[in-house]
C-alpha cells in the first residue's frame, strides 16, 4: 500500500512535466493547428541557457531562478520569433506536410546548435526546490513533487485566467476560433498566433528546468519526455487546457505504475507505455478526454 | 502535393529509360573503379535510397506520413541478422522474411491510421520511430541490446564474379533497389496506384467514388515498410553489425529529410535523396564546417524546400527545364480536419 502510493506521487511528479509541456504542445495546436515536433527541442535550449546563466564554473553563476526565468523570457522571444520567420511561411497551406517538415527542421536545427553552441557533454542544472522530503507515515513526498505541483497548478490557473479572464486572451481565442471575423473586429492575428507560439516556448523552458533534476541537461534530454507530452495531450483531447493538465497527470501515474507492477515493461520500455496511450487513445476516443469531435468539410 | 510527370509523352519516357539504364550500368560498375571505403558509402547511399524510397511510396503517392520508418529500417536489419547469424537462414530467405515482419510491423501502425488523418498519423509513427530503440534493449537476449549484434554468417559470392564480400554485397543492394524502384514505378501507373494518389488528393471524394480508403491505406504503409526492411536487410548484408543506434529517431528524421529534398513524388527523387544523405555530410564536413552542424544545415535545407521547392529537387528540376502542361494538378484540399478543429471554440 505504501509503495503504490509512493508511486502514485512519483507519477504525479513526473506527470506534471509532462502536463507543462502538454500545454505548450496544445497552445500551439489552438494557434496554428498543428504539432509542434521541436517543442522538445526548443524547451531544451532554454533550459541549456539558465544552466549556462546559473552554473558557477562554466557560466555566469547566477542564482537559478533569475536564470530559469530569464530563460522563459528567452523561450518566448523565440518562440514568437520562429512562429513569425519559420512557420508563418507554410502555416497557411491546407496541406499538413510542409509545417510537419518545417518543424522537423527546427528539431534538427536546434537539437544541433545546442550541442554546438553549449556542449554535448551532459551537465547539471542547480535545483530550484530544497532537497529533502515530507513524510507521511512511511510515504515520502518530496519538496520537489510538491513545488512541481505548485507550479503546475499556479501555470494552468494563469493560462486558464489569461484565456477566459483577459481582452488578449478573448482576442487569442477568436482569432483561433474565427479568423476572418476577427480581422473585421480589427484583431491583429499574427500577433495572437506569435503569442500563442511565445507563451508555448515559454511554457516549453519551464518544462525543461522542472524536468532537468532528474534527467540532467544534454542535447537529448526531452526526446523521451516529448513523446509522453504528446500522449498527455492526445489523451486531454489537443484543444483543451484543462485537458493538457488531467491528461499530464493521468500519463505520469500510468507510466509510474506500468513501470513498477509489469514486470515486462519495467523501466526499459516504459516509452512504450506513452506509444501505447497515444495509439488507444486515438483508435478508442479520437477526440480525447476534453476535446472536440473533428469533422470536415467537402 | 501535385502528381508528378505523367508517364506519357513517349519521347521524354525513352530518355528516361536510357538514362535510368546507364545509371544502374554505371552503378554496377563502381566496384571496379572504387577503392573499399567510397564503395562502402556509395553501398550506404543505396540503402538509404531505398529507405527514402518506402518514404515516396507512403507520403509521395498516398499522403500518409511517417516519421518512424528508422523503425521498419531497423525490423528489416534485426530479422536478417538474427536469422542468418543464429538460425542459419540463407540470406534471400531472411531478407523475404525481414520484409514481411516490417510490413506486419507496419500494418500495425498504419491501423490507427483507418480512423485518423494526417497528424496524428505523424505523432503514431514518431512514437514508434522513439520506441523501437528501446525494444531493442529489452529483448537483449536475441539482439544484443545496447552493445549491437554481428552478423556472423557471411554472403559468400560465387568465384566466377571475381568480386570480394564487401562488393558482392554492394553489387546486390544496387540491384535490389534498381528491381524495388521499377516496382515502384509500376505501380505508381497501375490501378493500384491511382487508387493510392485519389486518397493523397482527396480521401473523402475517394471514399465518395467507392475507394476502400483503409484498406487502401494499410495497404501502402505494408508495402511501404517492407522496401523500408528490405533497405534494413541491405544494411546488415553491407555492415555486417547491427546496434540500436542505428535506427533510431535520428535515421528516422533523416529519410524524411532525404524524401523532402529528392521529391516526395518521384522514383528518381529517391536516388537523390539517398546520395545526400550520404554524402552531403561529408562535403559540408571538407568545406569546413564540423559534423556537428550538419543537422543545422539539413533543417535549414528542409525549411528552404518547403518554401521554395515544394515538390523537392526533382520538382524543380521540372519546373525548370521542362514544360509541365500535361501534369494535372491536385485540387486543392478542403481545410484538413486537423485545421478545422484547430478554427473550432476550444473546449474550455
Amino acid at each position: 500500500m505504501t509503495l503504490l502510493i509512493q508511486r502514485l506521487f512519483d507519477g504525479l511528479s513526473s506527470g506534471a512535466v509532462y502536463a507543462a509541456l502538454a500545454l505548450a504542445i496544445v497552445l500551439v495546436f489552438r494557434a496554428t493547428g498543428t504539432l509542434n515536433l521541436a517543442q522538445g527541442e526548443m524547451a531544451m535550449f532554454t533550459c541549456f541557457l539558465a544552466w549556462k546563466l546559473a552554473d558557477p564554473a562554466h557560466g555566469l553563476g547566477w542564482p537559478v531562478v533569475p536564470a530559469i526565468l530569464l530563460a522563459m523570457a528567452v523561450g518566448l522571444a523565440g518562440g514568437a520569433v520562429i512562429e513569425r520567420v519559420v512557420v508563418r511561411p507554410v502555416e497557411d497551406r491546407t496541406d499538413h506536410l510542409p509545417i510537419i517538415i518545417v518543424t522537423l527542421g527546427l528539431m534538427l536545427a536546434i537539437n544541433a546548435l545546442a550541442g554546438a553552441l553549449f556542449t554535448t557533454d551532459v551537465v547539471r542544472l542547480p535545483e530550484v526546490f530544497p532537497a529533502g522530503a515530507l513524510r507521511l507515515g512511511d510515504v515520502h513526498l518530496s519538496y520537489a513533487t510538491i513545488g512541481l505541483l505548485a507550479v503546475l497548478l499556479v501555470v494552468s490557473a494563469l493560462i486558464w485566467a489569461l484565456f477566459q479572464r483577459t481582452r488578449i486572451g478573448l482576442r487569442m481565442r477568436a482569432s483561433v476560433d474565427n479568423p476572418d471575423s476577427a480581422r473585421l473586429l480589427g484583431i491583429r492575428r499574427s500577433h495572437m498566433l506569435m503569442l500563442g507560439w511565445g507563451i508555448a516556448g515559454a511554457l516549453g523552458a519551464l518544462a525543461a528546468v522542472l524536468v532537468a533534476p532528474q534527467t540532467f541537461v544534454h542535447t537529448g534530454m526531452l526526446q523521451g519526455v516529448l513523446l509522453y507530452a504528446f500522449a498527455a495531450a492526445t489523451l486531454g483531447g489537443f484543444t483543451s487546457v484543462l485537458g493538457a493538465v488531467v491528461g499530464g497527470l493521468i500519463v505520469g501515474v500510468l507510466q509510474s505504475l506500468a513501470a513498477g507492477y509489469v514486470g515486462f515493461i519495467g523501466n526499459d520500455l516504459s516509452l512504450l507505455v506513452a506509444l501505447v496511450i497515444i495509439i488507444a487513445v486515438l483508435m478508442v476516443k479520437p477526440a480525447g478526454l476534453f476535446g472536440r469531435v473533428d469533422s470536415s468539410r467537402l | 502535393m501535385n502528381a508528378g510527370v505523367p508517364p506519357g509523352r513517349t519521347g521524354t519516357r525513352a530518355v528516361n529509360w536510357s538514362a535510368a539504364v546507364v545509371v544502374l550500368v554505371l552503378a554496377l560498375a563502381l566496384p571496379a573503379l572504387l577503392p573499399a571505403f567510397e564503395l562502402s558509402q556509395a553501398g550506404s547511399a543505396v540503402y538509404l535510397a531505398l529507405a527514402v524510397l518506402s518514404m515516396n511510396l507512403l507520403t509521395g503517392l498516398n499522403g500518409q506520413l511517417s516519421l518512424g520508418h528508422g523503425a521498419f529500417v531497423g525490423i528489416g536489419a534485426y530479422t536478417v541478422t538474427i536469422l542468418v547469424s543464429d538460425h542459419g537462414w540463407s540470406y534471400p530467405t531472411a531478407f523475404v522474411a525481414g520484409a514481411l515482419l516490417a510490413s506486419a510491423a507496419g500494418v500495425v501502425v498504419a491501423l490507427p491510421a483507418l480512423r485518423l488523418r494526417g497528424l496524428y498519423v505523424a505523432l503514431t509513427t514518431f512514437g514508434i520511430g522513439l520506441v523501437f530503440p528501446t525494444l531493442i534493449q529489452r529483448f537483449s537476449s536475441w539482439t544484443g541490446g545496447t552493445g549491437g549484434k554481428p552478423v556472423t554468417a557471411v554472403y559468400v559470392p560465387p568465384s566466377w564474379l571475381g568480386l570480394d564480400i564487401a562488393q558482392y554485397a554492394y553489387v546486390l543492394s544496387v540491384l535490389v533497389l534498381a528491381v524495388c524502384l521499377l516496382v515502384v514505378h509500376r505501380v505508381k501507373g497501375s490501378r493500384a496506384g491511382r487508387l493510392m494518389q485519389a486518397i493523397r488528393d482527396n480521401d473523402l471524394v475517394a471514399e465518395g467514388f467507392g475507394v476502400v480508403v483503409p484498406r487502401v491505406k494499410v495497404a501502402t504503409f505494408a508495402l511501404s515498410a517492407a522496401l523500408a526492411g528490405l533497405a534494413g536487410g541491405l544494411f546488415a548484408l553491407q555492415h555486417r553489425f547491427v546496434s540500436p543506434g542505428d535506427f533510431g529517431l535520428t535515421m528516422s528524421i533523416q529519410l524524411f529529410v532525404g524524401m523532402a529534398i529528392g521529391g516526395s513524388v518521384s522514383v528518381a527523387g529517391a536516388v537523390l535523396g539517398g546520395m545526400f544523405l550520404e554524402y552531403v555530410p561529408e562535403v559540408t564536413e571538407r568545406v569546413g564546417v564540423p559534423a556537428l552542424y550538419t543537422p543545422v544545415i539539413y533543417g535549414l535545407v528542409l525549411a528552404l524546400i518547403v518554401i521554395f521547392a515544394p515538390q523537392g529537387v526533382v520538382g524543380l528540376w521540372h519546373r525548370l527545364f521542362r514544360r509541365r502542361a500535361a501534369e494535372v494538378p491536385a485540387e486543392p484540399r478542403p481545410r484538413t480536419p486537423e485545421l478545422a478543429v484547430s478554427t473550432e471554440k476550444g473546449a474550455e
